[in-house]
């Protein structure tokens, strides 16, 4: 269980230098009490090594008021955590993985305590439904020891779930597919079932292809064409650069709307004929290849649930070389792939690789989460800069959503046709 | 002083300012760390200090909750409280130079109570290390100018040390958890610990005087003492 690494704080490296000073200063001045000031800092420099590693193994129980909230419910979370080692745990420290869409309306999902071998503690909090199905995350355990001189940091998984989606059933989420998205069939004729055209017999045609009717009518062999069955796939892209991570205060930031949108998207194209894949640039470059059915959906939605690429936290600036990702991620797609690049559109590099994108003949839409608002000049001013990105983007064909993430991404698709000739 | 592993959760207010039990313990240690030097001099001083304080947290506390004119007057009197305290001393101590040993440890005390009750910001490692350090520098000027019997002495110390732990402790849950978390259980059981090992270096400093009384020469003395340095640094890396 523990599966964290020990790290050393060197909290109490302090107190040696206080040793050192008295020490000195005892001997130059030849006061024997300020000479023994300094064994205060030798007995709490050797605290820390009288006190033993911990070793925690912890269990996790959550449970909610509401397993099938509707949206702006609120759902209180009582989490109880068992110590299931031997030794107490003097420091506890605690963090549930609230999901990155919700908001913790009451409580902290934060808690800290001592506990003993066996037992259990509880704490509660509250937090508003969305739209949405939204998986919690592991939560995050940090255990120290009496000193808090090592610290071993763990994560206690359990499935929990807060399904914001069957309540909201008058809303066609699920049986309503992206219009727009999974449009694209072949253009060039073959056999097939649904009819493209007819042209003139050529040497070699299958004669079930003939169409019988018109050769008896004129006289002349001519062949009909069905549009080529050929699956198209679509792979979702998540722009998860740490340009992305905006968001107005108390809201999620852009990732967690764009992740949530994926996942939207992902459900919805499951019943078409597209094959979905799934990828986002950011910490690292994530890649599911496109498959189909529904435990390929499943897998993409644990991908986005769990991969470090969408955590919580942005990326370092220098961790991820954008570049390169983009380079690879255009190795990979194929040529047929359509893209839908979920992005808030906070820098230009992001429009970039749409553009980079379409530019080599990929079918790009861009759904763009809104985080950006008109209270203060600097905030106006990003707002500003993203539009133009978005006409900048509409200007090379690309398709542009704009998503208010309050509303389901269906409805906001459906809506594109009127926004997209302005 | 030391990184913090980075804790996090979908909410974005978790006021991660420090735990109020361990900053607040802090503060009452550095007082205590200088009143227990000695008493009758410094303490009426440290009294009205100690009220400068209170004005000073609840003038801070409103400035936040964006209540200015309210919390300017408070802190306008938490200034007048500070000056009364040194005026005080100086009365008190009827000398300057006495005087000044206590002053380093009463404006460390300040120092400290910025670092944990921070009116910007979430709250300061640094500042609370500078603090007790100025409240260690006065258990030390007492030691070298007034020569308080060695019990005293350590007592100071461990109390100084003991406020720079509850301070850090402060901090680092701070950050971690923050104060709308539950932690106060955390906090008592960590400071319950510190204060154990408190008594026990008063203990050991008296051991180690006992051991080296019979007449031993301070230099020998040293080098015992450097010993155990040595020792504990070789324990700890």
């Amino acid at each position: 269980m523990s599966d964290g690494t020990v790290r050393r704080t060197m909290r109490w490296r302090g107190v040696i230098a206080v040793s050192l000073f008295a020490m000195t200063a005892g001997l130059l001045l030849n006061l024997p009490n300020i000479l023994l000031l300094a064994v205060v800092g030798v007995v709490f420099a050797l605290y820390p090594s009288v006190t033993g590693t911990p070793d925690p193994s912890l269990s996790l129980e959550r449970r909610l008021s509401d397993d099938n909230p509707r949206k702006g419910d609120a759902v209180d979370v009582t989490v109880e955590v068992t110590n299931e080692g031997r030794w107490p745990l003097f420091d506890l420290r605690l963090v549930d993985g609230v999901p990155p869409t919700l908001r913790v309306t009451d409580g902290s999902p934060r808690h800290a305590s001592f506990l003993r071998s066996g037992k259990s503690l509880t704490f509660e909090y509250t937090v508003r439904a969305e739209r949405g199905k939204h998986p919690f995350d592991p939560a995050t355990a940090a255990v120290r020891d009496l000193s808090g001189e090592r610290e071993i940091e763990l994560s206690v998984a359990t499935e929990t779930e807060i399904d914001c989606t069957v309540a909201d059933a008058a809303v066609p989420l699920r049986e309503q597919t992206l219009p727009d998205v999974g449009r694209v069939s072949a253009d060039d004729g073959g056999s097939g079932v649904e009819f493209h055209r007819t042209r003139e017999y050529q040497r070699g045609d299958s004669p079930s292809r003939i169409d019988w009717k018109r050769f008896a009518r004129t006289g002349e062999l001519s062949t009909i064409d069905f549009r080529r069955e050929r699956a198209a796939s679509v792979v979702l892209v998540v722009d998860a650069g740490e340009e992305a991570y905006r968001g107005l205060e108390a809201d999620p930031h852009a990732v967690a709307y764009s992740v949530s949108g994926a996942r939207q998207a992902a459900a919805s194209l499951l019943g078409s004929r597209n094959r979905i894949g799934l990828a986002a640039v950011g910490r690292d470059l994530v890649w599911v290849s496109p498959g189909a059915g529904r435990t390929h959906v499943d897998d993409i939605e644990e991908t986005l649930a769990t991969h470090s690429t969408f955590a919580p936290t942005p990326p370092d600036e220098d961790d991820a070389d954008r570049t390169e990702q983009i380079e690879q991620l255009r190795e990979r797609l194929d040529d047929r792939s359509q893209v839908v690049f979920f992005s808030p559109l906070t820098d230009d590099e992001a429009g970039e690789t749409a553009r980079a994108l379409e530019a080599h003949g990929h079918a790009v839409t861009v759904i763009s989460p809104v985080v950006t608002a008109a209270d203060t000049p600097s905030r106006r001013f990003a707002g500003v800069e993203r539009r133009h990105r978005i006409s900048a983007l509409r200007n090379a064909g690309v398709t542009v959503v704009e998503w208010e993430p309050d509303r389901a991404l269906a409805a906001a698709v459906a809506d594109v046709p009127a926004e997209g000739t302005a | 002083m030391t990184a913090q592993t980075n804790l996090t959760d979908g909410t974005v207010e978790a006021n991660l300012r420090p735990t109020r039990a361990s900053g607040a313990f802090a503060v009452l240690l550095g007082l205590f760390a200088v009143v227990s030097l000695d008493a009758a001099t410094v303490g009426p001083a440290l009294a009205v200090e100690g009220v400068g304080l209170a004005l000073l947290t609840g003038g801070l506390t409103l400035l936040h909750r964006g209540h200015r004119l309210a919390g300017g007057v408070l802190l306008a009197g938490a200034a007048v409280a500070a000056l009364g305290a040194l005026a005080l001393l100086v009365i008190v101590t009827g000398e300057v130079f006495v005087a000044g040993q206590f002053v380093p440890g009463m404006v460390g005390v300040v120092v400290l109570a910025l670092g944990v009750v921070p009116g910007r910001g979430d709250g300061s490692r640094r500042l609370v290390k500078a603090g007790t350090a100025l409240v260690f520098l006065t258990v030390f000027a007492v030691g070298v100018v007034t020569k308080p019997s060695l019990g005293t002495l350590l007592v100071g110390g461990v109390a100084a040390v003991l406020a720079w732990d509850a301070g850090e402790q402060a901090v680092g849950l701070g950050r971690q958890l923050g104060r709308r978390a539950e932690t106060y259980r955390a906090e008592a059981v960590h400071a319950v610990g510190s204060v154990v090992v408190g008594v026990g270096a008063v203990l050991a400093g008296r051991g180690v005087d006992g051991i080296g009384s019979p007449g031993l020469p301070l230099s020998v003395f040293a080098l015992l003492v450097i010993g155990l340095v040595l020792l504990a640094g070789a324990l700890h890396d």
